[in-house]
């Protein structure tokens, strides 16, 4: 008998049988293709000035601190991102900002990473003020030395402390739109009071009127004491506080500040509220370079296979058919 | 231990159930089968198809999960250290070096330092690196890791334009507290690069001789001058007036610790160089080092076990008869 012979007559089965060990055979080798994706290269900053304590987001039965929510966010957002996709650590307060890790793999260096954004704390703060204007002008400056072509994502809640006075914010040098990027917004949208943490991270207690009062604002108007005695009032005693800033001492998420700098910068905004939103906001930027990835076929070969060979083996429809019919007609007899 | 990549996948085992239930063999009528004499052999051979069966699906669907063992870590000998890079980023590292020849718009200190200190641990690839920066607070940069790619990106981000003071003590306390708990694998080291210095206070100083004792670790300074500035060796001038010298204090304290301690002077990038060299050289000591071996993807083995199962049930199959012989 010839081997053709053999495979003569066979079945269905048969046949799908051997498409299975095929496709099994076929996994074996762990064939892959090369696909080509666009990645990008982003800085990821962190505001860790005091606002950024304040423990009005997460569930609602678990408040934690707004800088917490953001490093959490931006790790788990960091596995949604694909591999290749570089991504730096950078932290702000004062007016400046400081990086921690120039941007490195979210695949290779994945634990690099969640280790330099999980030290993140409150405590590395060389100074306690918070000037965001000079901060996202100083990331951008940053991005524009240090990793040119690089996109911004700046987690803050947009909490300045000293306000400012009207009119005298700081402009950009840049153009809007030069470096692509996000402001993350993170914090609710009622006025909380700000906590004083002690050295264990316990609160000790909470940024008063008062407090926030011994602040002067910087960019108040020069008087002269001319002009005083004109304006009348005992102005040269009265805070130096900018307008509209008696209740500093709480905080919520600023949108308005936001949109203000976005305005300024060409960044976008968005509130920080998802690991996937944050990922997909990311990866809508312009700017990133084409990367090799590796997509491996074997998991859908190893399911093929494995679906043929379930086929091969269920039984066949007239088969079931005639197994409930005789049942049947025991049962009838 | 075998761990998944996709664990959720191994309830597809359940399929493994099916081929127990279904032979998926052809079946011919018989006219009278207890006519038919018992053959334990077809038995037996029937019982074993099943579980080929079930076996080539259990296979497949262990492979999809992505199995990979993570193996133990395999100590070895060699030369290595762990290394805490401990890196001042206070605003003085923007400026130049001392030295005799330094001019406008030369390298920056903070520049040059981490330009050689990358290369430093390109040099040294069992060594295992810390790093952590200080200026007015300690910044934890990254835990002691073998990801030598991210530890010179830690290091290259220190070149940005430093701020605030110097505040060594607690830049060394975040340091020290690295190797707590770590198994002492290797030679430790505290790599100090600054361009200043702080007076410590008594408490602190107690706390580091502590930590350094505890830890056993040695401290290797490398001070870089600033023009005009003055070195941990210029003890203070009685004739200067007010004269506090921190540097040269600091030094004191430093020699008294009484781990291994070596100071390095540099005002110019070659000085820094030949300081960098010395380090590397001072610890290519014999260590026992661990090594973790990569991880070991199963895949291939278990797609293998599921391929030859369906290979051999398609034997099977080919031996089927289409109807019974006369």
């Amino acid at each position: 008998m010839k081997f053709t012979d053999t495979l003569r007559g066979r079945g269905a089965r048969f046949w799908l049988l051997a498409a299975a060990s095929a496709c099994l055979g076929v996994a074996l080798f762990d064939p892959a293709v090369q696909i080509e994706r666009r990645v990008g290269t982003y800085m990821m900053v962190f505001d860790i000035t005091q606002s950024m304590n304040t423990r009005d987001v997460g569930p609602a039965d678990a408040r934690i601190g707004r800088l917490d929510h953001a490093k959490q966010l931006a790790i788990a957002a960091l596995d949604r991102l694909p591999c290749g996709t570089q991504v730096g650590v950078s932290i702000f307060v004062e007016r400046r900002t400081q990086p921690l890790l120039m941007p490195v793999d979210v695949c290779l260096n994945r634990a690099a990473l969640s280790d330099a954004i999980g030290h993140i704390d409150w405590r590395m703060a060389w100074a306690a003020d918070s000037h965001l204007y000079y901060g996202t002008y100083s990331a951008l400056d940053d991005i524009r030395r240090m990793t040119p072509g690089a996109a911004l994502a700046f987690f803050t809640d947009g909490h300045q402390a000293p306000a400012l006075h009207p009119g005298r914010i700081p402009a950009w040098d840049g153009e809007a739109g030069e470096v692509p990027g996000l402001l993350f917004g993170v914090g609710g949208e009622q006025p909380e009071p700000v906590p004083k943490l002690g050295d264990k991270g316990r609160i000790d207690g909470y940024w008063t009127a008062e407090d926030t009062a011994g602040f002067a604002s910087a960019g108040a108007p020069t008087l002269s004491v001319l002009d005083m005695e004109k304006l009348g009032g005992d102005i040269r005693n009265a805070p130096q506080r900018a307008p509209g800033s008696d209740n500093d001492h709480l905080s919520l998420r600023r949108d308005d500040v936001l949109e203000d700098l976005a305005q300024r910068t060409g960044l976008g905004v968005a509130v920080a509220r998802s690991p996937e939103q944050i990922a997909a906001q990311l990866r809508a930027l312009p700017g990133g370079r084409v990367a090799d990835t590796r997509f491996a076929l074997r998991p859908l070969f190893a399911l093929a296979g494995l679906a043929a060979l379930l086929a091969s083996l269920a039984p066949a429809p007239s088969a079931v058919r005639r197994r409930a019919q005789r049942l049947f007609t025991f049962r009838s007899a | 231990m075998m761990s998944f990549d996709h664990p959720h996948w191994l309830w597809a085992a359940l399929l493994a159930l099916l081929p127990l239930l279904w032979h998926g063999q052809r079946t011919l009528p018989h006219g009278w089968l207890p006519g038919v004499p018992a053959d334990p052999a077809s038995r037996a051979l029937a019982v074993a198809l099943r579980l080929l069966g079930a076996l080539a699906v259990l296979g497949s669907v262990v492979a999809l999960a992505g199995p990979h063992r993570q193996g133990e870590d395999v100590e070895r000998i060699g030369t290595g250290a762990h290394v805490v890079i401990t890196l001042d980023r206070s605003a003085s590292m923007s400026d130049g070096f001392a030295g005799r020849d330094a001019q406008q718009g030369d390298e920056a200190k903070g520049r040059a330092a981490a330009r050689l200190l990358e290369d430093f641990v390109r040099e040294r690839p069992r060594d295992l690196f810390g790093v952590v920066s200080f200026s007015t607070a300690p910044v934890h940069g990254l835990e002691l890791t073998a990801d030598h790619d991210a530890v010179r990106a830690a290091i290259r981000a220190s070149a940005a334009p430093g701020v605030g003071l110097t505040n060594i003590a607690a830049g060394l306390t975040m340091s020290l507290e690295q190797f707590r708990d770590k198994p002492v694998t290797g030679s430790r080291v505290v790599l100090l690069v600054s361009d200043g210095a702080a007076q410590i206070d008594v408490r602190k100083q107690n706390q580091i001789r502590r930590l350094f004792a505890e830890n056993r670790s040695a401290l290797y300074w490398i001070f870089l001058r600033t023009a005009g500035g003055r070195g941990p060796s210029d003890p203070p001038d009685p004739e200067a007036g007010f004269d506090p010298a921190p540097e040269y204090f600091l030094n004191e304290y430093f020699r008294d610790l009484g781990v291994p301690y070596r100071l390095y002077e540099a005002d110019t990038p070659d000085a820094l160089a030949r300081a960098i060299a010395d380090v590397a050289r001072l610890q290519n000591q014999p260590l026992r080092y661990r090594e973790t071996p990569p991880r070991q993807d199963l895949g291939g083995l278990f797609i293998g076990i599921a391929f030859a199962c369906s290979l051999l049930l398609l034997a099977a199959r080919t031996f089927e008869v289409p109807a019974w012989s006369r």
